[in-house]
């Protein structure tokens, strides 16, 4: 579904990334954890389109994607949510949610994308006309998923989710991936909070300075106890 | 009576040219310093094509409208290279170059401007002050209702997403370098409008109507009605065009007067006197019933 191959991306003198390559496969959950300042944004930022990678290539399916503007790798059915969310504050739920939807052309796909975010997300169905940037802290993360989700995303990048949540939130807001599996929504996703996501991954990649260090499932990297103590701190 | 309808002439002209640069500005967030440059295209344009070459007005008004539209497209595309303030400094540049253009060629009329440009006519007879003042309305209000219109739709959702966070825009699939074209293209096309009114209404131009204060002049009518609002441009001109008239130490000292503006404006009612945010715009809603958080929110 989504392959990274040999990407490295370097910030000036600053190696960010280094010869990385990673695959998701089809409805897959992949985490990729690891430590402050150890890529896992810039890996992200670079499959968006945010960044361009100095070396390395990026697919979609079988489409090269490696240097394609943010825009159009939307077109190809990759959505993200960013670190932060970054959702548009200025504007309102509502439109934020419309803006999700940008290249859908049909309405009613649009009113039932709707509906099912709700489902998900009662709080915003809630807060539908409110300006966004008065949303908590929480409410914006939620909105800054429902928002990728209304583009009717096949893959779903998600960088540091659990960000300033309390842990119940965080729970739910894992379930709430989880709980994409079975939409067909295949998910890349950043996070500090290893253990959480951990729980819903199939499988993980451990990154260190820019680097791949380790790989394997959810379910043996949960239960390596040096691994957790050497790279990831828990 | 004549001159009461020259003042709204002008005050119709200015609020066709401080809603264009409110799209600009105040909708999709490119901060022009430069607009009197495609103010002045407007009016050069049309004024040559009908001195110099002959051509009807009605000919030479949408075609007016059409090359200011498309420069201004093109002068767009330094804003997909540089940043606010630097997108700041080469709009005054691209002011001063185009009134040097002016200046310059033989053809507008070099330092002398251009003479002689004819009113249009309607039915065989060209108008008068009276109905051209109509006319000059019916073109304000025209650019209302279609800023208005255009307001209600995607495209502006569109424009304040790329204000807000171009990035975050791109991964809603919103191709930011063709949105700001379409920004500059709208914008200017209203300003080339703007120019051609002036011109033929004027029957002189000169490259000086053009400079930078002008541009400075229209930046302060929608700094202090409220950028991003169409009823702050249309407030912001009518009070600048008819205070100097009333206040005389107003004209005097025009320059400072609009420096002020700005300066006060942007320390103390930073939304302008009826920008949503405003105090003063909140407290003309208290009169409305209903839910007024929510009507904010819609605008
Ligand atoms: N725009 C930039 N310019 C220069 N260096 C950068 C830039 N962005 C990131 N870096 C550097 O690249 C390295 C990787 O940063 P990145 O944000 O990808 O880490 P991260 O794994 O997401 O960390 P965190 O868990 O703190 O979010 C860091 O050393 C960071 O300082
Ligand atoms: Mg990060």
């Amino acid at each position: 579904m989504l392959k990274v191959e040999n990407v490295s991306i370097s910030y000036g003198k600053i190696a960010a990334v280094k010869d990385v390559s990673i695959y998701v496969g089809k409805n897959e959950i992949v985490a990729i954890v690891g430590a402050n300042g150890a890529g896992k944004t810039t890996l992200i930022n670079t499959i968006m389109g945010f960044v361009t990678p100095q070396e390395g290539k990026i697919f979609v399916q079988d489409h090269e994607i490696t240097s394609l503007p943010p825009w159009k790798k939307a077109a190809f059915g990759l959505a993200i949510v960013p670190e932060g969310g970054r959702i548009f504050r200025d504007l309102t739920v509502k439109e934020n949610l419309f803006l999700g939807a940008y290249r859908i052309k049909d309405k009613s796909k649009i009113d039932n994308k709707m509906n099912e975010v709700f489902q998900m997300f009662p709080r915003m169905r809630e807060r539908y006309r409110q300006i966004a940037g008065t949303l908590s802290g929480g409410e914006r993360q939620m909105l800054a998923i429902a928002r990728a989700l209304m583009s009717f995303p096949q893959i779903l990048l998600i960088d540091e989710i659990s960000m300033g949540l309390m842990p119940k939130l965080v729970d739910e807001v894992m379930e709430a991936i989880h709980s994409l599996k079975s939409k067909d929504v295949t998910v890349l996703i950043a996070e500090q909070n290893t253990n959480e996501v951990l729980n819903i991954a199939d499988r993980a990649y451990v990154m260190q300075n820019g680097l791949i260090v380790m790989s394997g499932t959810a379910t043996e990297l949960k239960n390596n106890s040096k691994i957790k103590e050497s790279y990831l701190g828990i | 009576m004549g001159y009461l309808m020259t003042l709204g002439i002008f005050a119709s002209i200015y609020t066709i040219l401080a809603i264009s640069l409110n799209i600009l500005t105040g909708y999709a967030g490119q901060v022009s310093l430069g607009h009197a440059a495609l103010f002045g295209i407007g009016a050069y344009v049309s004024a040559a094509l009908t001195v110099n070459l002959g051509f009807n007005y009605w000919t030479a008004l949408p075609l007016s409208i059409l090359i200011t539209a498309l420069v201004g497209a093109l002068l767009g595309l330094p804003s997909l290279r540089v940043h606010s303030d630097f997108l700041v400094l080469v709009t005054i540049g691209i002011n001063f170059v185009v009134v040097a253009l002016f200046k310059y060629t033989p053809f507008f009329g070099g330092p002398y401007g251009l003479l002689g440009i004819p009113r249009p006519s309607l039915f065989g007879e060209s108008m008068n002050t009276f109905e051209y003042f109509l006319y000059a309305v019916g073109w304000a209000t025209f650019t209302i209702l279609f800023v208005y219109w255009m307001s209600k739709k995607y495209i502006r959702v569109a424009f304040e997403a790329i204000k807000e966070d171009e990035e975050a825009a791109e991964a809603m699939t919103i191709s930011v370098a063709r949105f700001k074209i379409y920004a500059f293209t709208i914008s200017a096309a209203f300003a080339g409008l703007a120019g051609n009114l002036w011109a033929h209404y004027m029957g002189v131009i000169f490259p000086g109507n053009f400079s930078f204060s002008k541009s400075i002049e229209i930046m302060t009518m929608i700094v202090l009605g409220g950028i991003g609002t169409i009823r702050g441009a249309v407030l912001g001109a009518v009070l600048l065009i008819f205070l100097p008239e009333y206040l005389r130490f107003v004209s005097d000292y025009r320059m400072l007067i609009y420096g002020l503006i700005i300066v006060f404006t942007m320390i103390f009612i930073p939304s302008g006197l009826l920008g949503d945010r405003s105090i003063t715009w909140k407290w003309t809603r208290i009169f409305k019933k209903g839910d007024r958080v929510a009507k904010n929110n819609e605008n």
